[in-house]
């Protein structure tokens, strides 16, 4: 069973595992308040227990610059069918990581890092642990991922901390060792500029 | 576990002299040894000149192993047999077992509850050889020689191959073990037993899947010596896919290799490598510092250096690669290694030597021997291509543990995996 984003949002603040500004919204009249709380860009996405893959139902709206798109926006979304609320959240921008865990049958509670994109599924550039992490790994976890060196700051994109990226992963593997109901979560992405920041996610129990 | 590893008497059900059974292997190589053999076969008074009994309880003395290879319906017959005579071990050899199906299974299953609480190898298994101790339990065509490589596998057609080119490349075993079925004994307790054993120093694991991935994690995790892994189907075909990227992404290698790299283990991807690794780790230690390069061509020290690419390559008053040039006698030789030995900054040295007209492979085998002796660091050596010259200085510079690779490239990846840093 997919988990609705409110439920999903619970569980990472259990973890203190940060979600970049979001909002859930039924109604236009609910719009433009937020949008003076976060102003633009903006994302929308749909909220369903039942979609698995946003992009496929044209379910993700990005680069919102305006109060007239946002509403032609909310309009449209809405009105796909099982979908129960959109999501709108700041937009923001760095390098885009996937982060995972899983159940696995024979090793038990894992958890997985990559860089992000569409590329992840392509290149498969993935990196497994068994779950929970200590510090130590989850730095290593990072250093055996390919192309890490992105994370330094390369051609003017912003440093990213290691050691913050490596903090969500172990509060990742906490939470998927912890949850035992759980049987899956992907982070994706997750954008890492000054702050590390999960800006969607999916759990399924 | 003793009693697997160090049994003074044995019996072997279905012994035979049947030539080219899988009961006369065993019985020759059992023979090998100077341990006390007790053949059991009903039908027979003798067997290569040994008395027979028809069951295993007909033998007055205590019995320490317990081998059984008889067909897989007479198995639990004789499992039996040994529960009631009360022996230290048991190894079942028969395949026929839960690699057939679901009545193997079940047949599996039955002689394991018989046989609770008794050390149990196999079934469907090659057996076990403990070189230092005379035992040879298996039908291995092959006797390999004592050394300090423990090498564990779930392949026992591999473990044949290996034992045959291990006499070539002059490595002994403190002990190998075929897992088979591994209805009693499993991976996890060799490895815990391994890692105790005092011969032991490198543990070799051929791994094609593993069951309690907890408890392997634990073993490898908590193992007090250097474990090196291949493992063998690795297809990354995704399982128990729910719908999301992380499942899909989840091959079975891909887990696997993330739970080598957490336990510092190494994973290799030829049995060549395996070996190239495991006899390494067997008579040297893992080393800090850059490497230094001595060679009479300059081309291989090229490759060499190219190989090495990511691993620091210090100079001091000499140049790294340290080309010795083709003419260079064991003298000369003897020269440029101690400017490269003395050298703080190198923490093992490797020495490159291709034949050219006047060279002397086994008078610089002996300057690097010497030397090696006096600096304490540790060297590998590239002694290239074959002919009797070569030949004899390799198993020189084998016999006093200083491994050899005709490739610079098989050295380079040697270099790589055992270097910790500067």
């Amino acid at each position: 069973m997919l988990l609705s984003f409110k439920e999903g949002e619970e569980i990472l603040k259990k973890y203190q595992i940060p979600l970049v500004r979001s909002f859930l919204v039924n109604k236009k009249e609910e719009l433009p308040q937020i949008i003076e709380e976060i102003g633009f860009p903006l994302v929308m996405k749909i909220d369903s227990g039942e979609i698995f893959h946003r992009t496929e139902k044209g379910g993700v709206i990005t680069g919102i610059k305006s109060e007239k798109e946002a509403l032609e926006g909310l309009e449209r979304l809405l009105s796909i069918e099982k979908v129960q609320g959109v999501i709108v959240q700041k937009e923001v921008s760095g390098v885009e990581i996937v982060i995972g865990g899983k159940r696995d049958s024979v090793f038990g509670p894992v958890v997985m890092v990559g860089l992000g994109g569409i590329l992840v599924e392509l290149l498969k550039e993935t990196v497994f642990r068994l779950a929970p992490l200590e510090e130590a790994e989850a730095l290593d976890m990072i250093e055996e991922m390919r192309g890490n060196e992105i994370l330094d700051g390369f051609r003017g994109k912003e440093r990213v901390e290691r050691k913050d990226l490596a903090n969500l992963l172990y509060k990742t593997s906490l939470l998927i060792k912890e949850e035992e109901d759980i049987k899956e979560l992907d982070f994706n992405p997750v954008i890492a500029g000054k702050e590390i920041l999960v800006c969607d996610l999916k759990i399924v129990k | 576990m003793n009693k697997l590893f160090n049994p003074q008497k044995i019996a072997l059900i279905g012994a035979t002299d049947r030539e080219n059974s899988v009961g006369e292997g065993i019985m020759k190589n059992l023979l090998q040894g100077e341990k006390e053999v007790f053949p059991v076969n009903p039908f027979k008074e003798e067997v290569l000149g040994k008395k027979t009994y028809s069951r295993i309880l007909d033998i007055e003395e205590e019995i320490d192993l317990a081998i059984i290879a008889i067909p897989a319906e007479k198995v639990k017959e004789a499992a039996i047999d040994c529960k009631e005579k009360g022996v230290g071990a048991v190894i079942i050899i028969s395949a026929g077992f839960k690699e057939t199906g679901e009545e193997g299974k079940k047949r599996e299953e039955e002689i394991k509850e018989i046989l609770e609480g008794i050390p149990l190898l196999g079934p469907n298994c090659l057996g076990v050889i403990r070189p230092s101790k005379g035992l040879n339990a298996s039908f291995a065509p092959v006797s390999p020689k004592a050394g300090k490589i423990a090498l564990i596998s779930q392949s026992g057609a591999l473990i044949d191959s290996i034992l045959s080119s291990s006499e070539e490349e002059n490595y002994g075993f403190s002990v190998v073990i075929s897992l088979g079925n591994a209805a009693g004994l499993g991976l996890e307790d060799f490895i815990k037993w391994a890692s105790e054993d005092e011969e032991t120093k490198v543990i070799s694991l051929y791994i094609e899947g593993v069951e309690k991935g907890r408890d392997f994690f634990k073993a490898l995790k908590e193992s007090k010596k250097p474990i090196v892994v291949l493992k063998g189907g690795k297809s990354e075909k995704g399982r128990e896919a729910v719908g999301l990227h992380t499942g899909s992404l989840a091959g079975e290698g891909k887990i696997f290799s993330g739970v080598l790299r957490q336990t510092r283990v190494k994973e290799v991807s030829s049995l060549e490598e395996l070996f190239d690794l495991s006899k390494t780790l067997a008579w040297q230690s893992p080393f800090r510092g850059g490497v230094g390069i001595v060679t009479n061509g300059g081309g291989a020290g090229v490759l060499m250096t190219d190989y090495l690419e990511g691993i620091s390559l210090p100079r001091g008053e000499f140049e790294n690669p340290l080309d010795v040039l083709g003419d260079a006698s064991p003298e000369k030789y003897r020269e440029a290694l101690e400017k490269v030995f003395s050298e703080e900054k190198i923490g093992v040295v490797t020495v490159i030597l291709t034949l050219q007209i006047i060279t002397d492979p086994e008078g610089v085998a002996r300057e690097i021997v010497e030397i090696r002796e006096k600096y304490q660091k540790p060297v590998v050596t590239v002694f290239m291509g074959g002919g009797e010259k070569i030949n004899k200085a390799v198993s020189f510079l084998e016999e006093k543990g200083i491994p050899n690779f005709k490739d610079p490239f098989r050295a380079a990846k040697v270099l790589k995996a055992l270097n910790q840093g500067l």
